[in-house]
């Protein structure tokens, strides 16, 4: 029997009588031995959690967790009179500065928003904007915008006044809807999340639905219907992947930290090669070098390039 | 501590608190609950609670008094109360020990880790390392020969060495060892 099954028989009080003691004298002999038992003692402990290790639904549980810790309505009647009367002072500002509003005819620009980090814009017609950071949004005109980065547009109805961001490639203009924009001098990408957007690209219009987009270039507007990684990604602020396919993985990856992606050309899109990983608040370079240990991913990073070469699982 | 951060804490450390809170109430649904309880409480107590030391070393001080107190109001086996005792008597209730945590955010990994590896890959080291079984068995019971379940350990072993090297130098132990 081998030195690792007679210590093991020991730790878990399998000796025989006549072993114990040649055992107790062997631990007793050098510092060694005893570290020796002390990490066999250690590992063993460990193969008996994991023996018994359960997995969870983690998404089934944050649900509950969630409702738990969302606030409850309750009356309160002293509080709701307090509310009614700010509300009552609140629409009576609005309707005095609305007043004032329509009387002006010198409507310039209202507001820059500057994305240093990302943030989130609720704009007074109800409308939500996610702006992304290093990207820039100028009010031009009420429901009028130029956008230069990345923001995601969630549009109040107002069939009386279109909505409309103008990119360096065209224009954009909507109701009532949801969708992203990714715009820089070299390309804008539009999607449309839900509704329909009408797209003005060099003097012609283009309209896409929802789950369309359109890739916009110098000379060239592209549109399409393939399913694509929702591109809105990038305003929530954690990458989880629970077993996903190692393409769909870096798709992924790279629309949240508005890459192009590049593959091999050489290279089978193995969907086999499953993932399972989180990434919070984490650095590009983090983690690419955590997908090249998960798949051995060989790639490149440069100028807002990622360049698949090869991977293994 | 805003949501953000508040996901994060339970995305890293539910699973690894449920498993920690089995071994001291023993069923895993009661787990669960005692885990979801705690992490209500920790968010509810956020703005009041002093934490001296990390969240995570709250938070698991709070599971395990919270387990503790849960197999107190419930009738209990004697093997749960024998544990129960055991760990009453290993350590203070207000303090929870850093190895304690780290073999549990450590089993979590190596779990996640033997999830990745290929199918037959992953069923063979669990067979071998922790069900104990020796390549002739693995390979009688799954009708290929030893050859095979070699190979098959060799790969999964050289996968979880790339996965978890860097992260966990104890890993070395349990593969080398074993």
């Amino acid at each position: 029997m081998s030195l690792k099954s007679k210590l093991l028989k020991f730790i878990l009080g399998e000796e025989h009588a006549n072993e114990k003691s040649v055992l107790n004298k062997w631990k007793d002999e050098a510092q060694a031995n005893l570290d020796e038992l002390k990490n066999i003692a250690q590992n063993q402990a460990m193969i008996d959690i994991l023996k018994d290790y359960k997995d969870v639904d983690n998404e089934r549980a944050w649900a509950k967790i969630e409702q738990a810790v969302s606030p409850t309505k309750m009356f309160d009647f002293a509080r709701l009179s307090k509310i009614a009367a700010v509300l009552v002072l609140l629409l009576g500002a609005i309707w005095s500065f609305s007043l004032f509003y329509q009387n002006r005819t010198d409507f310039e620009t209202l507001v820059a928003y500057h994305g240093s980090q990302q943030s989130k814009i609720d704009y007074r017609d109800g409308s939500v904007i996610d702006l992304d950071k290093t990207s820039e949004l100028k009010e031009l005109a009420f429901r009028e915008f130029n956008l230069s980065g990345r923001a995601y547009f969630s549009v109040a109805k107002d069939p009386e006044n279109k909505f409309v961001v103008h990119t360096v490639h065209g224009d954009v203009e909507v109701l009532g809807t949801e969708f992203n924009i990714s715009s820089n001098n070299v390309e804008t990408v539009v999607y449309v999340k839900s509704g329909k957007v009408r797209v003005v690209h060099e003097g012609k219009a283009h309209i896409l639905n929802t789950d369309e987009h359109i890739l916009l270039q110098n000379g060239k507007a592209v549109k399409s219907d393939d399913p694509m990684v929702t591109p809105d990604i990038w305003k929530y602020y954690t990458l989880k992947f629970e077993n996903h396919s190692l393409h769909h993985v870096l798709e992924t990856i790279a629309i949240y930290y508005n890459l192009k992606i590049d593959w091999n050309s050489n290279l089978h899109k193995d969907d086999a090669c499953k993932i399972n990983t989180i990434f919070h608040n984490t650095s590009i370079d983090a983690v690419l070098k955590e997908m090249e240990v998960l798949a051995q991913i060989k790639y490149e990073l440069k100028d807002n390039k990622l360049i698949i070469h090869d991977y293994k699982c | 501590m805003d949501k953000s951060d508040f996901r994060l804490l339970f995305d890293q450390h539910y699973r690894p608190l449920c498993n920690y809170a089995y071994r001291i109430v023993g069923d895993m649904d009661e787990a669960e609950d005692v885990v979801q309880e705690v992490f209500v409480k920790f968010w509810s107590q956020r703005t009041v609670i002093q934490i001296n030391n990390s969240p995570a070393k709250y938070i698991y001080s709070m599971v395990r008094n919270q387990a503790l107190s849960f197999i107190r109001r419930t009738s209990v086996d004697s093997k749960i109360k024998e544990n129960m005792l055991n760990l009453q008597a290993g350590v203070a209730l207000d303090e929870m020990d850093d190895e304690e945590i780290e073999k549990y955010i450590l089993m979590d990994k190596i779990y996640n880790s033997i999830r990745q590896l290929p199918p037959k890959c992953g069923e063979i080291f669990i067979m071998s390392k922790v069900n104990g079984l020796t390549y002739t068995q693995i390979a009688e019971s799954l009708n290929i020969s030893v050859k095979t379940v070699e190979n098959q350990m060799s790969k999964a072993l050289k996968l979880l060495r790339n996965m978890l090297a860097n992260k966990m130098p104890i890993l070395f132990l349990f593969i080398m060892w074993f």
